[in-house]
């Protein structure tokens, strides 16, 4: 408790107008402001190809044509997933392939700051290196942040629309960024069936035991509820159909795909429904608990979506 | 001419310092140094600066753990590379005395250093080196070395607890022979050296003069008694004390074996502690009625979980306690077994999904036991189980410790 106390009390000026974001405040200007509105249907991207390379590069490209990240924003924040001890090809983490190629666009579009913060499950020492991320982050001169040992960085927030989760230490970075991009590989996992782009969200804040004895696929839709990114792109070139988070799976399936999309929930839905096997998708309750608290369409009938193969 | 010599000295006295201080760095450099250099860094990747084994060069310089450990398991762990610095020191000591002492003894240094400036009062009469001496070589003949712990490499070894990050409150009492000397120093100078140092009392013991051997085992007679007596009897009661019941097992560190050998093999130097990347390595507290175990290295899961990819500890032992795993050996090594406390599990107790431990463990060693309604519960499976701690660490229960807890084993096995 009183750490909480503490970083809200060295809350800066920015932090505090989005930490009012937070609280419902001022919706009309937080970090999703250019947001899609919820009701329209969602546009998702399905990029194909074998080339990460190529396939970062359209990403970059849909982005870039869609309104880019705004204009005058010169700061991101980048959630990966970089949360375990295994190599790329294993499937566990973004690979680093996607997330270079990601942060040179970044770069070629006049953003300047870049900061790629991580609450990892493995010690970060390991997961950083191993992952490949912490390589590609030093090279393109983005910060990699270990918020495990930068616990000064969470700041309380409150979720008003939160049913489990009413309250979360979540981390500033994300807070006092221009853009929020989440960039999660798409994998079985043991806890809440598939992993993917909600679930990402667990390694940006401080206490996850609390979602683990709260109902976790509730807490998952409730954090949607609070943080916007806006972008999500998802990393489906390999995805891990059992012995998830970590593997190494018995059954890890070459896809190739990569889902770009505005709305975290759509892309969440898309992903889990045409990627995985039907079992899997109906084991991760949270998207539908989104897409019954209107976080989102769910349905895959009803979204606006666009193959592309390069 | 005078003046010289002492400065050649002096000089090689320091170099010998600043040699053995950057050995006890070896392994990974501890975080808040390297943010000293990169203060702006918001992650600090890991950085060797000297491979983890080099850890073990200075506590197995001494020829006197390396005798007691020869005693004491008949050095069938030990590697023949490591004879040779001890042997050579022990021949030097034929020769020429207390030379090591006098030059390279990283202790000796600093305590002669320290105390250029006394009280001079003699407050210890009495020498105890001897006594320590000879304890320590009778009790090691019975298996279980009592005084081990007081070589001074060992114990210069051990003062690196306070900067690797591993000083606990258990880490504080072991540690204190350094800091504790330094200060008697002042009172009466080079105490240590001359009253309580057992390595340097071998050294005096092997130095050729014109005083024949047999005298000086004669002149010793009195040490060599009341150390055999007292020894001997302190050995066997640790040893086998009736107090420690049988199936109280502590996590030790992997390539350990059991814990008799480890715990009478173990000098106390703390090498693996210090090169633990994650500190689940620990000094252990004396909170039992096993004296043998008191202050040993001992695992524990809530400070950090022992790495798959890792094998630091075994490389550094100098006196073989902790045997030398390669990779794959210590990847399939089991040093423990994880049971879950069904009346704390988030799962078992209050039927609510869980499932942490499953999602952590590397190994893919918890099963889940469905209810009757289909909830995952967890379930070790004690075959695959190596006792890494990391369900124990990652578990979200914290009341009064996790529901999942690692628990050690009589003899550790290849899985």
């Amino acid at each position: 408790m009183k750490n909480c106390m503490k970083s809200d009390t060295a809350i800066s000026r920015r932090t505090f107008i989005k930490g009012g974001i937070a609280a419902g405040i001022l919706v009309s200007i937080s970090p999703s402001g250019i947001f899609a509105a919820e009701n329209q249907a969602p546009e998702i991207w399905v990029i194909h190809g074998e080339d990460k390379v190529k396939l970062m590069k359209k990403c970059l490209e849909i982005i870039n044509t869609d309104g880019g990240f705004g204009k005058g924003r010169k700061s991101l924040a980048l959630k990966i997933n970089a949360g375990w001890d295994r190599t790329p090809e294993e499937g566990a983490n973004t690979h680093p392939v996607l997330v270079d190629e990601f942060l040179k666009g970044c770069r070629d579009v006049g953003i300047r700051e870049i900061v790629l913060p991580e609450n990892s499950c493995h010690p970060a020492n390991k997961t950083f290196v191993k992952s490949g991320i912490f390589d590609v982050a030093k090279k393109n001169d983005a910060r990699m942040i270990d918020l495990g040992s930068d616990r000064k960085s969470f700041v309380k927030v409150v979720l008003d629309k939160g049913v489990s989760l009413k309250e979360v230490e979540f981390s500033n970075y994300f807070m006092e960024s221009d853009i929020v991009v989440n960039m999660p590989v798409a994998k079985h996992h043991g806890g809440a069936g598939l992993t993917i782009a909600m679930k990402n969200w667990m390694g940006a804040v401080r206490d996850r035991g609390f979602w683990h004895k709260n109902s976790l696929h509730q807490c998952i839709a409730d954090i949607a509820t609070f943080i916007k990114p806006n972008w999500t792109i998802i990393d489906a070139t390999r995805t891990m159909y059992d012995s998830g988070p970590q593997g190494p799976a018995k059954e890890l399936k070459i896809q190739n795909i990569l889902i770009v999309s505005k709305d975290q929930v759509a892309a969440d839905a898309y992903a889990a429904k045409t990627l995985f096997p039907e079992k899997l998708y109906e084991r991760a309750k949270y998207i539908k608990i989104a897409g019954e608290m209107g976080l989102g369409i769910v349905d895959v009938e009803k979204m606006n979506v666009k193959k592309i193969e390069v | 001419m005078k003046l010289n010599s002492k400065t050649v000295r002096w000089s090689a006295r320091i170099f010998f310092l600043i040699a053995a201080i950057l050995l006890l760095m070896a392994g990974p450099i501890p975080v808040w140094i390297l943010k000293i250099f990169q203060p702006s860094e918001s992650f600090i990747r890991e950085f060797i600066m000297l491979p983890a084994w080099m850890a073990k060069i200075v506590p197995s310089l001494s020829p006197l753990s390396f005798l007691s450990s020869l005693e004491t398991h008949q050095g069938s762990r030990l590697i023949v590379l490591w004879i040779l610095p001890p042997a050579i020191l022990a021949t030097a000591a034929v020769f020429k005395g207390r030379i090591f002492c006098r030059w390279i003894c990283p202790l000796g240094t600093v305590y002669s250093a320290s105390c250029t400036k006394n009280f001079k009062k003699h407050f210890l009469k009495k020498k105890l080196s001897g006594y320590l001496f000879w304890g320590i070589i009778f009790s090691s003949a019975i298996g279980f070395p009592l005084f081990i712990f007081l070589d001074p490499l060992s114990t210069f070894s051990r003062v690196n607890l306070a900067f690797s990050g591993s000083l606990t409150l258990a880490a504080v009492i072991p540690g204190i022979i350094f800091p504790a000397f330094l200060i008697a120093g002042l009172i009466q100078p080079m105490s240590w050296c001359s009253h309580f140092c057992p390595l340097g009392h071998m050294f005096d013991l092997m130095h050729k003069t014109n005083v024949k051997y047999t005298d000086r085992f004669r002149n010793e007679r009195r040490e060599v008694v009341t150390a055999f007596l007292l020894s001997i009897p302190l050995a066997l009661f640790i040893r086998k004390n009736p107090l420690v019941k049988d199936e109280d097992y502590p996590v030790l560190p992997p390539g350990a074996g059991n814990k008799d050998t480890f715990s009478s093999l173990c000098t106390r130097c703390y090498a693996c502690v210090n090169v633990c990347p994650t500190k689940i390595l620990t000094v252990g507290f004396p909170d039992n009625a096993d004296v043998g175990r008191w202050f040993q290295p001992e695992m524990n899961a809530y400070r950090g979980t022992c790495q798959e990819s890792c094998n630091n500890c075994t490389q550094v032992c100098p006196v073989g306690a902790i045997r030398k795993l390669p990779f794959e050996e210590k990847h399939s090594t089991q040093i423990g077994i994880a049971g879950v406390i069904k009346s704390k599990c988030i799962a078992w107790d209050q039927g609510e999904y869980c499932m942490v431990c499953s999602e952590f463990c590397p190994y893919v060693a918890i099963d889940s036991d469905p209810s009757e309604s289909g909830l995952a519960r967890p379930s070790v499976n004690p075959e695959i189980c190596r006792g890494c701690g990391i369900c124990q660490n990652a578990c979200p229960v914290r009341k009064n410790g996790a529901a999942i807890v690692v628990g050690g084993i009589r003899e550790q096995k290849r899985i």
